[in-house]
């Protein structure tokens, strides 16, 4: 099973293709904060401009954690794509390359082929989101420095002071890691369906986007059926950045998304056992 | 199906006196395959392919057999190579590598000069030979390419539209008294009385005026046109169409009669 893993991870990181995730990341997150070093003040003016009728802003406003949130909201609707690019291709790409037949003919389990096959996408994103980690907070706080982080939501203003803002980043890239595991879930399974790559990717990114909009749209019949959604609980590390944190609302998020995860994984594992593999 | 990517409607695959089943796919380190194309990871070397390949075959397998492999079948010296540069029949020889490489007492190779060039094709059926012969393999091919399973083949199995139609060793399927002769000959008048009185021939097929088609044994043919050119009959030309092929057309022909679905 090791073995399995190992070559997963072998062959996900010999091959361009998973490169661009990194590259996508590092671009966005580059392009935000240099456009935070040249036009920070003037973004801030215009985004505060309801709060500093009220109040008095004083100090570093545009530094690392700052700006890291704004790199975080940018990309977060991008990672599940990027997560898909990999994950969605694990077995369906097999197919279309022909070797999933050369595996098969080997004396290897196929559950031990979806396993590998998810475990490999998984280390995948976790690897994609602590370079996320490193190019949007280590870097923003390299360049922007550290200062009490002004949360700027809806409906409210919150400030969380500079000293309590580390691990609330930590922990947010933690619970990102359980949401894009589901994600990752979500397009091995469909990559079990296809016979080419380019299918579950996009059948993935439609799903997650289609349900995004279901989560995003205020609409009251949607209320309903959004307890449900993948894409509800997704989005459930923004919760580390209130005060106080919604710890019990959080709780049910993550159950949720391990949920989805076993029975997307269960799911491939099934319908992988009993398919006939002609390509 | 014999190696369980397919499900069969029904019946076992017995691998070794073992029912194999999903559940015992370890049965699968006695066997070697390719599978009509030799589909390879193109963006890894010839060695990264094969190394990755053997990992998982069940058994513990050293860079020195790799190599000892890699020689085998021709493609020392480009192993570092990706294989998206490799040429079909490197690919196919790096396929048989990799079916090989764990030193299974089975292999079975489907369509294995598919897309080869004639010297790949030679080659490929020196390599077969030499792994059955030398190596003490059994190998299992399935091809269209009939002319080429009759350069190497010690049995065959026919089948047809999914069903079996025959099998045996070549000899016992290829009665060699029922070679096909074509003979065109300068004589009209008179042939039909003079093959009456030849003792050579197993029977005549077809005749029409300077020429006849017959069966008989190849070894016969030698004294059968001495007699022929003897008796006045002037040889212009004698073909014989002994093959797999034919024999396979005639066969598959009287079963799609027998069937009604010609």
């Amino acid at each position: 099973m090791m073995q399995l893993i190992r070559q997963e991870l072998y062959k996900t990181f010999h091959r361009p293709r998973t490169y661009i995730s990194f590259a996508i990341i590092a671009a966005i997150a580059v392009i935000i904060e240099v456009a935070m070093i040249a036009d920070g003040r003037t973004f801030v003016d215009f985004a505060l401009s309801g709060v500093t009728e009220q109040f008095d802003l004083q100090g570093n406003i545009i530094n690392g954690y700052f700006v890291t949130y704004i790199i975080l909201q940018s990309l977060i609707v991008n990672i599940p794509l990027l997560v898909a690019l990999v994950a969605g291709d694990a077995i369906a790409g097999e197919a279309g390359l022909g070797t999933l037949r050369l595996l098969l003919t080997k004396p290897v389990a196929r559950w031990q082929l979806v396993i590998s096959k998810f475990a490999g996408s998984l280390i995948y994103t976790l690897a994609l989101l602590l370079w996320l980690a490193i190019i949007a907070l280590g870097l923003s706080l390299f360049l922007f420095g550290e200062g009490d982080m002004l949360n700027l939501k809806s409906d409210e203003v919150v400030l969380l002071l500079k000293d309590d803002i580390l691990w609330r980043y930590l922990a947010a890239f933690g619970f990102a890691a359980l949401a894009m595991t589901s994600v990752a879930a979500l397009a091995v399974l469909l990559s079990v369906f296809s016979d080419n790559g380019i299918g579950p990717i996009i059948s993935t990114m439609g799903i997650i986007l289609f349900f995004t909009i279901i989560t995003n749209l205020g609409l009251p019949s949607f209320e309903l059926v959004k307890p449900y959604l993948l894409t509800t609980h997704m989005i459930g590390w923004k919760g580390f950045f209130s005060d106080p944190v919604p710890y019990d609302a959080m709780r049910d998020s993550a159950l949720v998304l391990c949920a989805y995860t076993i029975v997307f994984v269960a799911a491939a594992i099934i319908v992988f056992n009993r398919k006939d593999i002609k390509s | 199906m014999m190696l369980g990517l397919i499900r069969p409607d029904s019946g076992e695959v017995r691998i070794k006196g073992h029912q194999f089943t999903n559940a015992n796919r370890h049965l699968l380190r006695h066997i070697g395959a390719i599978i009509e194309r030799p589909d390879l990871y193109g963006y890894l070397s010839g060695w990264d392919n094969l190394r990755m390949l053997a990992n998982l075959s069940g058994k513990d397998i050293n860079s020195s057999r790799l190599t000892q492999v890699l020689e085998l079948v021709g493609l020392r010296g480009r192993e570092k190579d990706k294989v998206r540069g490799y040429s079909q029949g490197m690919k196919q020889r790096l396929g048989i590598a990799i079916a090989l490489v764990h030193d299974p007492d089975l292999l079975i190779l489907d369509e294995p000069t598919n897309g080869l060039d004639p010297q790949g094709i030679a080659e490929m059926r020196k390599l077969i030979t030499s792994l059955s012969r030398d190596h003490g393999k059994t190998v299992m091919v399935s091809s269209h390419l009939l002319y080429e399973i009759e350069q190497v083949a010690s049995r065959m199995l026919i089948i047809h539209k999914g069903k079996k139609i025959t099998e045996g060793t070549v000899s016992e399927l290829m009665d060699p008294d029922d070679t096909l002769f074509d003979l065109q000959l300068d004589m009209d008048a008179g042939l039909e009385q003079l093959l009456k009185e030849s003792t050579w021939i197993t029977s005549v097929e077809a005749m029409q005026p300077g020429s006849v088609s017959c069966r008989m044994h190849p070894d016969r043919m030698p004294e059968f046109s001495a007699w022929l050119v003897a008796a006045g009959a002037g040889i212009r030309e004698i073909r014989s169409s002994h093959s797999l092929e034919a024999y396979f057309i005639s066969l598959t022909h009287d079963a799609a009669h027998s069937a009604g679905t010609i």
